[in-house]
Formats: C-alpha cells, structure tokens, sequence
C-alpha cells in the first residue's frame, strides 16, 4: 500500500494518522500493556467509602461476599415479572436458567405493559362510548 | 426531566421521570451536553440483554457539566465539564487496583461474572440510569470523569467515554508489531477506531470488512485501509486467506459482537430460535482467517450464557484470544494527548445530531444504517 497518502486521495482530513504512522509502536508506550499491571489504588480513589442503602429491592447474586458500595434504585423488580426477576436471582449465573428466566421476565414485563396500556386505552374509550349513550338516551 | 427510555424490543420513546439526584457521598449529578448512540445500545433495543427491565434510560456516552457535588467529592465542582467513561469503577477493588477498571466488584449487584456497573445498560451491569436524558446520576466521581480541557469541544473528547478507547484496546489486545497485517471485522465506530489504532501501532496492513458500501467507503477515506464487502464475494474467510497470501492475518479484531450478519443459520439459532446469546459470525470468521500463531481480539459485545465458537479450531491454530470491555479510565489520557496533538481527529464520525425528542429517530436511523449513518449524537439541551 502507498504511504503517500496524499497521492491516493486518502486522509487528506488527518495528516498525521494512517500507513507509516507508528506513534504507539512500542508496546511499553501503549497505556493498556500490560493489561493487569501490580496492585496500586486509583490516584483520586477515595480513601473511605460507604456502603450506598439501596432505597428500592435491589437483586444481589447469589455467592457475593459482601454487598457492592454503589446500587441503583431505578426500576426495581415489580408484578408478575418481579416474580420471575427474584427466581432467578437464586439460581447462580452459570447456569443458563438464571439468564432464560430473566429474558422470560423481560419479555412478560413488556407485554404486560403493553397490555396495561392497551387496557387503559380501552377502559377509555368505554367510558368514553357510555357517557356519549347517556348523553344520547336523554 | 425527559429521558430515552426502553419499552420492549424495538420501542424506545421519550418519558418525562424524576431528576436524579445525590444518592452517594462519591456522586456527582451531570448536566448532560451531548449523549452518543452506540452499537452496543442496539442489543438492547433488540430486547438481547437479559435483565433489560421496561422503564431504564439507556446511554453510556456522554459528556456533561456538573451540577450537583456530593458531600465526599474532591476532584469535580460545579460547572465543570466532564467526559464519562462508560464503566462504573469504584478505584479502590482487587481488579480496579490491577487497571481492570471494566472488572470492578463494587459496582454491580447483579452478578460477578458480566463486568462492571454500566451506565444505561440493562440491569444485568447493575440498571444503573443512562446518559441519554437531560441529566445523570455518576458514582464515584473522583475515579471516573474526566474533566475536558477548557480549550476543547465536548464533541471532540465525546467518544473517550467508549468507542474511541474500545477501538484502541481492540489493537493493543492484538498485540500488533511493526508491519503485521491486521483484519478488522466491523467498520461501525468502534471498527474505524481500531483500524486507526492499529497504524498507530504500526500495522503494515489494514484491511476492513463490513457489508455496508458506505462504512466501507467511510473507512477508506477515513483511515486509508483497504476494504472487503463480504456480501459481495462468494466466502470471506477464503477471500480474505487470499488477500493475506493463504496463510491468514497476523491479528484478527472483532468489532461487530451478537448481531453478526453473515449466516442464515447462526442469525436463526441465536435471533429467531434463542438458542444461544446472539450471532458470533464475526469472532468464527476472525478464529478462521488468523494465521496459526496468531492474536485474535474481541470487543465486540457478547452476553450470557453461550455462543457457537469454533474452539477447536482456536486451539489447534494456537491461537491467542484476548478480550474485555474496555478499561475507559486507562487510555483517557494517552487518548486526549492524541486528539489534542493532530493523530485522532474523533469528531469527524459524527454524521448525524439530533435533539433528545427526536432519539427514537435517531435510533431507527443508526439502527438501519440510512442516509450514511456512521454515529448519531443526542442534544439533550441544545447546542448550549
């Protein structure tokens, strides 16, 4: 391949970058080599951290040690697909039933959502259709 | 506040929810200027993530100015503009202490296998709320933000929070030496970053393969690398065994993951049938066009519990396969230094913007690839 990258219409837009550039050639001068390097903390890590209460239920895995120091408290487990969220929240994730058990719940949780909303609309319109009756009837 | 929020496989739409707020001593609340669409987000719009619960606002990239500063943050105050790394990372763990800050054990509850706390990704990576809304909770703010240089553009540090370091590590993992022939499979953002990454790295050849004509030609202009369209010739792997004088390329990259086109039958097992998590086309093709010896690399996202891999022939190729998600916080600053000094110019994949109202759109239009589509960022407030 060329390096005259001009010649080829190529990379007119980034000079430096492309064929022939080897800013990173080293591997010691790539940031991520070695991948796992000695143990040291995050420079700003804090030094004490406390442990987030969570607000809602939060799932834990079973076969955790101790509770995670961040939780989020949106969308907890609820209804019907809550149900199926906690099952499988006991069964460890090397098994697969505990990832087909939370697609089942993701999959219920959207129909019944769906079905929600398809009911209210309904409910609606009902009341809708009986109050125009009435009106009709007088 | 509006916030993108999922309703099932396919429905994404704008709600109005609560503003977050201060949950955590380490929290500091964003103010979100620009929220990127990324591959990854189209898993779970595909309803392909397990624990994707109706409700979450999904959004990992983003860069945002802060407007609420927990009681034990040191390093941020109010006002200041800030690029997020897409892993949730406590700095303090046995893996954030070894530089695996996609590994963290302190910010995901659900499980201990599947990586850190992740903004806007499902509760599999512990449901914390996404970047693609008008404002975000960030724990650990003294470990993850970073604050951007006064004399840049938030859209040009934007995809330090993912692509731009996921594409590097992609190269870094294959462990490319000077003139060796890397294959990426992907030319989506994440795809063109690699390829970038590895003439940094010194690759002799790069050669990219997708099936879109316009990533192809975007990746040619882009990054000068040649390209195959493997819809257009009969078999890949034997094209490109080819291309790479029979024996295979040095380093192969997976920059596609789960929903890899390329297979009638793969697509039906792991999208239609769920037989397994997804499609692994683009990680069989990379085991089947390394050279014996050679790396294999994988960023492209797969999920639990299992894929159709061709191991075997990994294993008697005497392969090296290398894969995490990407430890964001390490390649910030060696990233910056490079998009300051000329070599990345990263802002130049954005092809599309659009206001935070118009995110399902923005999503159909990434998700078809139309109208050229290479990356869409959301404004959640504007141009301001």
């Amino acid at each position: 391949m060329s390096t005259d990258r001009r010649a080829d219409g190529l990379h007119t837009h980034l000079p430096p970058a492309g064929p022939g550039r080897v800013d990173d050639v080293d591997p010691t001068a790539r940031p991520g080599v070695p991948m796992e390097h000695l143990p040291e903390p995050f420079p700003t890590a804090p030094e004490r951290v406390v442990v987030q209460r969570p607000r809602v239920e939060v799932l834990q895995i079973p076969g955790r040690k101790k509770p995670v120091w961040v939780v989020s408290n949106a969308q907890p487990p609820r209804g019907l697909s809550g149900r199926l969220r906690r099952r499988a929240f006991r069964i460890p994730e090397h098994h697969p039933q505990h990832w087909m058990l939370l697609l089942a719940a993701d999959r219920l949780e959207v129909r019944l959502t769906r079905a929600k909303r398809w009911l209210g609309f309904a409910a609606g319109a009902l009341a809708l259709w009986a109050v125009l009756r009435a009106i009709e009837d007088r | 506040m509006r916030a993108l929020a999922y309703f099932g496989p396919g429905n994404v739409r704008v709600v109005k929810k609560p503003d977050p707020r201060i949950e955590h001593p380490q929290d500091v609340v964003l103010r979100v200027t620009r929220a990127a669409i990324c591959g990854s987000d189209l898993h779970l719009l595909h309803g392909l993530v397990p624990d994707t619960r109706v409700g979450c606002t999904l959004g990992h990239e983003f860069t945002g100015v802060v407007e609420e500063v927990g009681r034990d943050v040191k390093t941020l105050k109010r006002g200041d503009r800030v690029v997020v790394p897409f892993n949730i990372s406590c700095g303090r763990c046995f893996f954030c202490e070894r530089g695996l800050f996609a590994n963290c054990e302190n910010t995901n509850p659900s499980s201990n296998d599947i990586a850190s706390g992740v903004y806007g990704y499902s509760h599999t990576t512990g449901g914390f709320e996404g970047g693609q809304a008008e404002y975000v909770r960030v724990p650990f703010a003294d470990v993850g933000p970073t604050r951007i240089p006064e004399d840049m553009e938030d859209e040009e540090v934007l995809f330090l929070s993912d692509i731009l370091p996921t594409g590097y590590q992609a190269a870094e993992m294959g462990e490319i030496q000077k003139g060796e022939t890397v294959i990426v499979f992907g030319s989506g953002p994440v795809g063109l970053f690699a390829q970038l990454s590895a003439w940094l790295m010194g690759a002799g050849r790069v050669i990219a393969v997708d099936r879109v004509p316009e990533r192809l030609h975007f990746a040619r202009q882009f990054n000068g690398v040649e390209i195959l369209n493997f819809e257009e010739v009969d078999d890949p792997v034997m094209t490109l065994r080819e291309m790479t004088g029979g024996r295979g390329a040095d380093v192969c990259i997976d920059a596609v993951g789960m929903e890899a086109e390329g297979s009638t039958l793969e697509r039906a097992l792991g999208l239609k049938a769920n037989l397994e998590a997804g499609v692994a086309t683009a990680l069989a093709w990379c085991i089947q066009t390394a050279r014996k010896g050679g790396n294999v690399s994988i960023v492209g996202v797969y999920g639990p519990p299992w894929n159709l891999v061709p191991i075997g022939t990994a294993m008697n190729k005497g392969l090296t396969l290398r894969m995490n998600q990407c430890n964001v916080k390490r390649y910030l600053p060696h990233l910056l230094k490079h998009i300051r000094e000329g070599r990345i110019d990263a802002r130049r994949i954005i092809t599309h913007r659009f206001p935070l109202e118009r995110a399902p759109e923005a999503y159909d239009l990434f998700e078809k690839r139309a109208r050229g589509c290479i990356k869409c960022v959301l404004l959640p407030h504007g141009e301001a």
